[in-house]
């Protein structure tokens, strides 16, 4: 079953499906023509007619005690990038359901690619049954609603019908951001020395930079065949681009990050994550490998990689609203726990606390490139507000003086303003 | 237990392989005379066409047929037992049939033989009891009198009135 799926309407009760509709005239016409004809095999047809009329008067439809749950899958980095979505209902009741039709709520702006969202079967006590379905991707946020589900006695005259809660994800979020340029990225030793800040370029913009001897494991398609044909040597060639093109987008949504100057006014973990939103297509569209982390409740790891899927699924986690608490919170310690080999660290905090500063002053001291965007938090109507604004300046100029690129975010402010503002050395 | 969706699915066909078989029953049964015959195989091919083309009202009509089949042939004398089985095919017939249809209608693509044989099995034996509940007192060795089988006739079409009522 594929396309949109029908809005269903499914109003609770216990109803007649009407299937044996007739069956009564037909005993009485039995009735009738066995008493003219005197044939009494006529009226034993006619008894029997009446006696299902009878059971079809009396039977109850089953009851629906259903448990159900939803799982939401993010498309695999290899797939192709639907978004697959699994039902279990369980039969937690002790009578089995001879007849069962369900439909999960699939949310009307989405449409099932493949598989089917709904499933008609018997269901015994106990029993658990799974229907999986995948929708294609679409932007904006979609609802996923309750299951209706239909249960009728063995013969299917008779039916009740309900609408069934389901546990699990209620929501989808897909959203399609528009491509802000990431702000370059410069290796801390350039940085140190004074050296012109140099992107990294993207694989399909490189600049050709040399050759070097040939080492078992390099591409194929890099090898200088030109120069193998003329001397025999095996040289591969170099581009700008081999320096660095991994770009990890690291959100702080810590809880104490989740401050507004006012109520009115999105929190600093909303401003990062559209910000971000805008910064991973900016990346991805020159052609970098990208990463996500998502620090704070419910964390968010997304390895370096390249490709639509990949693209698709760190859309859907940039869109998701993170929980303001969780039992399971990351902050900036599992992020370096995590990063391997050559990243380049495009932090976005509102450095409201000291462990983002410090953790940003330690990775660029070892080696790894940080760019912090800061999206400002403070306001000046209190003291306490006042003081949180000195310190976090406080914090800001200690880290340009350790070499880190900070780019001040002031509320109201278009992001491409800050950036420039970072690109000035301002 | 856990179950997970089968696949191929084969929507429906288990439910219209048997509502056929029924309705072939219902004129083998009682297809004793041309007319029998004749309404009983128009059924069968009705109920085919219907199947065939998911038309309800193919497979209803076509139950009219076997049924009216049915009737012809208690008519013309073929004995209780025979005519009871064959009104009992024509009814299962007619209810698989139907849900044959509904079932590719609405739920195409997606494996319901589990449900199918647990309808097809149910209403047989539902219909099959009843049938069983009719012919039984038939064979106690008991007097007929007129008197008795108007008192059933009235009561019958008294209890098919009722219940015919909403």
């Amino acid at each position: 079953m594929t396309g949109t799926p029908a809005p269903i309407e499914v109003e609770s009760g216990v109803e007649g499906t009407d299937r044996w509709r007739g069956l009564g005239a037909a005993a009485i016409l039995a009735v009738a023509l066995g008493l003219v004809t005197r044939r009494p095999a006529l009226l034993l047809v006619a008894g029997m007619g009446l006696a299902l009329v009878a059971y079809a008067r009396v039977v109850a439809p089953p009851e629906l005690p259903l448990s159900l749950s939803r799982t939401v899958q993010r498309p695999a980095d290899d797939g192709d990038g639907r978004i697959g979505v699994e039902v279990a209902v369980e039969h937690t009741g002790t009578r089995t359901i001879p007849d069962l039709r369900l439909v999960d709520g699939v949310p009307s702006s989405l449409s099932v690619a493949s598989g089917s969202p709904a499933l008609a079967t018997s269901l015994r006590p106990g029993e658990t049954v799974h229907l999986s379905y995948a929708v294609e991707p679409r932007e904006g946020s979609h609802e996923f609603g309750d299951a209706a589900a239909v249960a009728r006695d063995v013969a299917g005259v008779v039916e009740r019908r309900a609408v069934l809660a389901v546990d699990g994800r209620e929501a989808l979020a897909v959203s399609e951001a528009s491509a802000i340029d990431p702000p370059a990225v410069r290796p801390p030793a350039a940085r140190f020395a004074g050296g012109a800040a140099t992107a990294p370029r993207a694989e399909g913009g490189v600049a050709f930079h040399g050759t070097r001897e040939y080492r078992p494991g390099d591409d194929v398609g890099r090898i200088d065949w030109d120069r193998y044909a003329r001397s025999r040597d095996l040289r591969t060639v170099e581009y700008d681009a081999d320096r660095g093109t991994t770009i990890v987008i690291v959100v702080d949504a810590r809880t104490p990050a989740a401050c507004a100057p006012s109520p009115e006014d999105p929190t600093a973990v909303e401003r990062s994550l559209t910000a971000a939103a805008s910064l991973a297509a900016g990346v991805s569209t020159a052609g970098h490998r990208l990463g996500l982390v998502r620090l704070g409740p419910d964390p968010q790891w997304i390895a370096p990689s390249r490709g639509r899927a990949h693209e698709r699924r760190v859309r859907e986690t940039l869109a998701e609203r993170p929980p303001f608490d969780g039992e399971h919170s990351a902050g900036f310690d599992w992020l370096t726990e995590r990063l391997g080999g050559r990243v380049d660290l495009l932090v976005l905090s509102p450095l409201i606390d000291e462990p983002p500063a410090r953790s940003a002053t330690r990775l660029q001291a070892t080696g790894t490139p940080v760019t912090l965007l800061s999206p400002d938090p403070t306001a000046e109507g209190t003291p306490g507000q006042r003081l949180a604004r000195i310190e976090r300046e406080q914090r800001i100029r200690s880290l340009r003086t350790a070499g880190v690129a900070v780019a001040d975010w002031p509320p109201a402010t278009a992001i491409e303003r800050a950036l420039r503002r970072l690109e000035g050395g301002r | 237990m856990t179950r997970w969706p089968a696949t191929p699915a084969s929507t429906g066909w288990l439910a219209g392989g048997s509502a056929l078989l029924a309705a072939l029953a219902a004129p083998i049964l009682t297809g004793t005379g041309a007319g029998s015959t004749l309404a009983g195989v128009a059924g069968l091919l009705l109920v085919g066409v219907g199947l065939a083309r998911r038309r309800a009202g193919a497979v209803s009509l076509g139950a009219s047929g076997l049924f009216a089949g049915t009737l012809l042939g208690g008519v013309s004398g073929v004995g209780a037992p025979s005519v009871v089985t064959a009104a009992a095919a024509t009814v299962v017939a007619w209810t698989a049939g139907r849900t044959s249809i509904q079932l590719r209608n609405e739920f195409g693509g997606v494996v319901t033989v589990r449900l199918e044989a647990v309808h097809v099995a149910g209403t047989t034996v539902l219909v099959g009891g009843a049938g069983a509940l009719v012919l039984l007192p038939g064979l106690a060795p008991i007097q007929r009198s007129p008197l008795g089988l108007v008192l059933v006739v009235v009561g019958g079409v008294a209890v098919a009135a009722a219940l015919a009522v909403e």
